[in-house]
């Protein structure tokens, strides 16, 4: 599956618009029946923005003006442009998302392992399980020093303060000592 | 499969305190970025660079392993994949090139206060570009014509010289490249305060 996925991004981008706008049909018809809520993208804002701005005013102030609708001219070449603009940009969002829904963490554990990185499962745990914790920390921190006196005198010494107790003390004098040598 | 990055076993230390860093970083991305988000702020990436950029240099000081920047960045952004709101994969690819441009410079070519501002000065070019390049992926490079084209009839029609034009928008990436030395400067304060910190409890 995320094969044809690439397939149809890789389409998408590649492909002239006069082939993409029907592509995109196809395809949008084709990802519904997999997952119907890709179809939420419609509720967006943003994509109204996008479709007002690359379909309706961009005919209106590129290319020749060939064409008239209510008093209103436009380029036709440019509507269709614009038109296959929207179609590739919605099957790229609309791509990423359900390749995204249908990977889960193992699968992104397994791709970074795979690359190298041998520690990012311990590391994503531990982060996991730190992350409660931060919270309070910062808090904790926070109510210490009040003053916004404090704050305004030494942001720096404040932020570290907020950061110093959650980190691992030990082991720490190599990066200490190789810290300040770069210094000097 | 070809292995991109070699990092083999972690000292404790570094396995804590790079989850530490990755933990901050990615409840950063999730509270302010969910907030952002939501709140329809423009410059929302360059606010989020900003607090990547912090991150990322006071980690340094810290961390005292080749791809430490990478595996931070990798970490936060699989946070980000799967706690965050909205489409994902953009902030994903972001935090990935943000934590590769402060592993080149902080950790290949040398940690100062000099390299910590070029850092933050070369993250938030990349954060400009970021969006540009993202829009030519989803909508191809035709976008650009049209916003040049969008621009160029809405300062005609107000009146506006091409000159205020072009110093209007040069504004934007040297208030970009500003913000992101201040920010990088901070990291690095905040940084040797926490090494202070370290040696006052030995």
């Amino acid at each position: 599956m995320k094969y044809l996925i690439g397939l149809v991004v890789l389409s998408a981008i590649i492909l002239p618009t006069k082939i993409v706008i029907p592509l995109s049909i196809f395809v949008m018809i084709f990802y519904t029946t997999i997952d119907k809520s890709l179809l939420k993208i419609f509720r967006r804002k943003s994509i109204y923005f996008l479709f007002t701005i690359v379909v309706i005013v961009q005919p209106m102030i590129m290319g020749e003006q060939n064409n008239q609708l209510f008093g209103i001219t436009f380029s036709t070449e440019s509507l269709i442009n614009g038109l296959g603009m929207f179609c590739r940009a919605i099957v790229i969002i609309s791509s990423i998302t359900l390749l995204n829904r249908r990977t889960n963490r193992e699968n992104i554990k397994a791709f970074w392992k795979r690359r190298g990185l041998e520690e990012f499962d311990n590391v994503l745990h531990k982060a996991e399980e730190i992350l409660p914790n931060i919270k309070s920390e910062f808090n904790k921190v926070r109510n210490e020093n009040t003053s916004i006196r404090t704050l305004l005198k030494n942001p720096a010494e404040l932020t570290a303060k907020m950061i110093y107790p959650l980190l691992h003390k030990s082991e720490n004098l190599i990066a200490n000592n190789r810290f300040n040598e770069e210094i000097k | 499969m070809p292995q991109l990055l070699k990092i083999e076993k972690l000292s404790e230390s570094n396995l804590v305190n790079t989850a530490v860093f990755a933990a901050v970083w990615g409840l950063m991305e999730i509270s302010i970025g969910t907030f952002l988000h939501a709140s329809k702020i423009p410059f929302r990436g360059a606010i989020m660079s900003l607090a990547a950029i912090l991150i990322l240099v006071s980690a340094r000081s810290v961390l005292n392993y080749k791809g430490s920047l990478i595996m931070l960045g990798i970490v936060t952004a699989t946070f980000r994949l799967f706690l965050g709101v909205g489409f994902n994969i953009t902030p994903f690819v972001a935090i990935l090139i943000e934590s590769l441009i402060a592993e080149i410079t902080l950790n290949r070519v040398g940690f100062n206060r000099i390299t910590s501002v070029i850092t933050g000065a070369a993250i938030m070019v990349y954060t400009l570009l970021h969006g540009l390049i993202m829009q030519a992926v989803f909508l191809g490079i035709d976008i650009y014509k049209v916003y040049y084209e969008l621009v160029l009839s809405f300062t005609n029609k107000i009146g506006l010289s091409e000159n205020v034009v072009i110093i209007a928008l040069l504004t934007v990436p040297v208030i970009h490249l500003i913000f992101g030395a201040v920010s990088a400067s901070f990291g690095y304060s905040v940084g040797r305060q926490i090494q202070k910190l370290m040696e006052n409890e030995k």
